[in-house]
């Protein structure tokens, strides 16, 4: 592996990184609030940081880049960006340790949103600012990375299909790379301009809803208030965020095309009707589940919760707008359960995602079948395209790779002494990029009492989760090393 | 001009398993009604019975039996002439009555169409798989085909039907798939010995309606040797679609070949100037034999008698042997091209 290509790349990354301070910088200006130095000096850092790498990667010619450059560069993004991103947290001494900052960070650039902050309106505007922007930029990083990088190299999560079949799903949105990731970048940014406007409208301060837009859009789920969500107590905030929420847990491909061929036609996806099902089926069963337990006087408030919850936690965005921890026992498992399902492929939601989950029924249900009928030829037929047996496969993979990830993590959490549910929670959370778990790491709780190790592993759980397995896990590989 | 003979082969493979009691079936009207062939089954309740009894025992039934297979003879039939078990009769008949008269011919093969085996996943299975799975609500279609890559392919075009990978003529496969519990088999390989012996496997087995696919025109009449329900000529078929659409005049629609009997039906709508409009059928001066079977005026079917006056833009179902065809045609003022 050529690192000097890598350098080259992470220190325009890191300038990125670093510019993009400006905008809390502003409101720190604004406040005239003591975060102005932290993100000075952080600026001043990161522009140095910046330097060297280049400096170091400066003769490496980039066109040299080969499928093991392309993902070290996706992997270490994530890892150097959170080096950056935890400087003004440091800096401004809002959260002493580097391993709680870097917690911080790489939860926001992960959009996975658990948080070691105690009392987080106890922190100046800019801060919390640039909080909820390192989950719009993760969230931007994400979409196009998926949708636009990845397949390049040969992950082809929104391509399954067979070539000759075409479809929504297959459609290829542009042909040059360029043209694919700025059309997503227009679909994000006119969701987010949107939903800034749409939530201020309903009463919402501007800077609240800059910051909430930011987390929502990118299903990362950091929130400016203590409370999260439930601070606000409005049924207009919970139905908006739900909204947001659910669009931006579907693919944004699904999104472009129906912008672009004005018609709502690209929502018969498959993966999209699997995905509103889910949500559908579950919203009623916790809705009626609550209902019935007497948590909220009238059925709509009971249908608003549940809904909201739902959607927060299948979009692994993690806003919490009521203490779902007191909830029956049968409604936690099935948040549980969609912590595990996640949204939609080319989203910026994280877990396994409804579309591997859906080519899984559809392989078991066809296993059965060919034990009953040896000999016959059963085919994967998703919508009405056949699943080409290698994507099955790695579809497949994928999710047992997910198991024995999050069952090894599991073992390492209760290793530092954290109880069942804690650590089942914890990281399922992490490892699915949502955010709040149960137990200790609960909705009202938040991960600062965590041990160390286990920090490190959430750690750990969130850049896998975030990066597709793979791509981190082939840092672990000698052959990647290898010239 | 668009011919697709497997599409047609289709067609009557359909027809033939709605209609399991039917030896041939071919559409008339744009499928509002048909020609019929049925054999009278021993326990049909039309044994013995002449013809005008039959009609009046069942004075709803719109249909007409044109000709009447004994042996090796066939003849137009008379109002006095008495059934025999074995008989085959020729019928027209109103599409949605097939299913009665179908159990008067057949009463023990008059039943809905659940499970049916297709071997062979080529054009012909295909396309019948296809129609049948289009057409008959909740039907259970199992193709069985020898080439993997084939069976993959048809799997995937064809949702909801099962495809299995096997050796058609392979007993225990049919037996554990469940062939004793089928309504329909249908042998579509590429040879037609193939064919005919995997029909009468299938019969054999307990399949209740059994059908040959055949290329060659002198194994249509193997039904009388060998345990097979039907046996279908697709070059018949295709025949029948050319000749439709090449030797008669644009006015006519459709034409079923009858080989087993040397005759023909054709239908034909009247033309403004056609020296028939305003005749009754007796005025007309039809060559022996022929017949005037159906008559389509607007949304009407009906059967029409000696009395019956012709009108311009009728339809007309004319009956006739392949011979007599042509000056049957010119009475109505249509020639042979």
């Amino acid at each position: 592996m050529s690192l000097r290509i890598v350098a080259k790349f992470l220190s325009a990354l890191v300038m990125l990184i670093s510019a993009s301070m400006l905008f809390p910088l502003m409101w720190a200006l604004a406040d005239g609030s003591p975060d102005v130095r932290a993100f000075e000096l952080s600026i001043a850092a990161g522009v140095a940081f910046a330097l060297l790498l280049y400096a170091f990667g400066r003769n490496a010619d980039a066109k040299k880049m080969r499928t093991k450059e392309a993902f070290a560069a996706v992997a270490l993004s994530w890892v150097f960006a959170s080096c950056q991103g935890c400087l003004p947290y440091l800096f401004g001494g809002y959260v002493p340790s580097f391993t709680d900052a870097y917690f911080e960070t790489i939860s926001g650039f992960t959009t996975t949103g658990a948080t070691i902050l105690t009392n987080i309106e106890a922190n100046p505007r800019g801060i919390l600012m640039w909080r909820s922007q390192t989950q719009w930029l993760g969230g931007m990083g994400i979409v196009v990375l998926t949708i636009a990088l990845m397949p390049m190299l040969g992950m082809k999560v929104t391509q399954l299909f067979k070539a000759e079949a075409p479809g929504p799903v297959l459609e290829k949105i542009s042909p040059r790379i360029q043209d694919m990731a700025l059309a997503l970048w227009k679909v994000y940014m006119g969701l987010t301009f949107i939903g800034i406007v749409v939530l201020a409208a309903g009463g919402m301060s501007v800077y609240d809803s800059i910051c909430h837009i930011f987390t929502a859009v990118s299903t990362g789920g950091f929130s400016p208030r203590n409370a999260s969500i439930a601070a606000y107590a409005s049924p207009y905030v919970d139905w908006v965020l739900a909204i947001v929420m659910f669009l931006s847990g579907a693919n944004f491909n699904l999104h472009f095309l129906a912008i672009r061929n004005r018609t709502l036609k690209s929502y018969r996806d498959p993966e999209f009707r699997f995905y509103s099902k889910i949500i559908f089926f579950s919203s009623c069963a916790v809705a009626v589940y609550i209902y019935l337990h007497g948590f909220f006087g009238n059925a709509a408030d009971a249908l608003r919760f549940a809904a909201f919850h739902v959607i927060s936690i299948i979009t692994t965005t993690g806003f919490v707008s009521a203490d779902y921890s007191l909830w029956p026992p049968f409604t936690q498992m099935l948040l549980l359960a969609l912590m595990f399902v996640g949204g939609c492929a080319g989203s910026t939601a994280g877990a396994i995602k409804c579309i591997r989950v859906k080519i899984a029924e559809k392989k078991i249900l066809c296993e059965i079948k060919s034990f009953l009928h040896p000999g016959a030829a059963v085919p994967v037929i998703v919508g009405d395209q056949t699943v080409d047996p290698k994507a099955v496969s790695s579809m497949v993979t994928f999710i047992a790779l997910y198991f024995i990830i999050f069952t090894l993590s599991v073992l390492a959490v209760s290793a530092t002494g954290q109880d069942m549910i804690t650590s089942i929670g914890g990281v399922a959370t992490t490892l699915g990029n949502v955010g709040p778990g149960f137990g200790a790491v609960g909705p009202v709780n938040n991960f600062s009492a965590q041990p160390f190790a286990a920090k490190w592993v959430y750690i750990f759980c969130m850049l896998c989760g975030r990066l597709e397995l793979y791509t981190v896990l082939i840092l672990f590989s000698k052959d990647a090393w290898r010239r | 001009m668009m011919i697709s003979p497997e599409r047609s082969v289709a067609k009557e493979i359909e027809e033939l398993l709605a209609v399991r009691g039917a030896l041939h079936a071919a559409e008339l009207a744009g499928g509002k009604a048909g020609i019929y062939v049925f054999r009278v089954a021993e326990d049909s309740p039309m044994c013995g019975l002449p013809l005008f009894e039959v009609r009046n025992r069942n004075k709803q039934l719109i249909t007409l039996i044109v000709c009447i297979q004994r042996g090796a003879k066939s003849f137009v039939p008379k109002a006095k002439d008495v059934l025999r078990p074995g008989d085959i009769c020729y019928t027209m008949c109103y599409r949605d009555q097939v299913h009665e008269l179908e159990s008067l011919f057949q009463p023990m093969l008059s039943k809905k169409l659940k499970r049916v085996f297709i071997i062979g996943a080529g054009k012909i299975g295909f396309q019948a798989a296809k129609r049948l799975m289009e057409r008959v609500p909740r039907i259970d279609v199992r193709i069985v085909e020898q080439d993997r890559a084939k069976c993959e392919k048809v799997a995937s075009e064809l949702q909801g039907v099962l495809v299995i990978c096997g050796d058609g003529a392979d007993s225990e496969l049919l037996l554990s798939e469940g062939i004793e519990y089928c309504d329909g088999f249908v042998a579509t390989t590429d040879q037609d010995e193939t064919n005919l012996m995997l029909a009468v496997l299938g019969k054999t087995l307990g399949a209740s309606k059994s059908i040959a696919v055949v290329k060659r025109p002198n194994y249509l009449n193997m039904t009388q040797h060998i345990p097979v329900d039907s046996i279908l000529n697709r070059n018949q078929t295709l025949a029948e679609v050319i000749i439709r659409n090449v030797r008669y005049p644009g006015s006519s629609r459709v034409l079923t070949l009858l080989e087993e009997i040397s005759a023909e039906a054709l239908e034909l709508t009247l033309p403004d100037g056609s020296p028939a409009v305003g005749k009754t059928l007796r005025e007309l001066d039809l060559p022996s034999g022929t017949i005037i079977g159906l008559l389509e005026r607007e949304e009407d079917i009906l059967i029409p008698t000696g009395t019956t006056k012709l009108l311009s833009g009728d339809k007309i179902v004319i009956f006739a042997s392949t011979d007599t065809m042509p000056a049957a045609i010119k009475v109505f003022g249509e020639a042979l091209k």
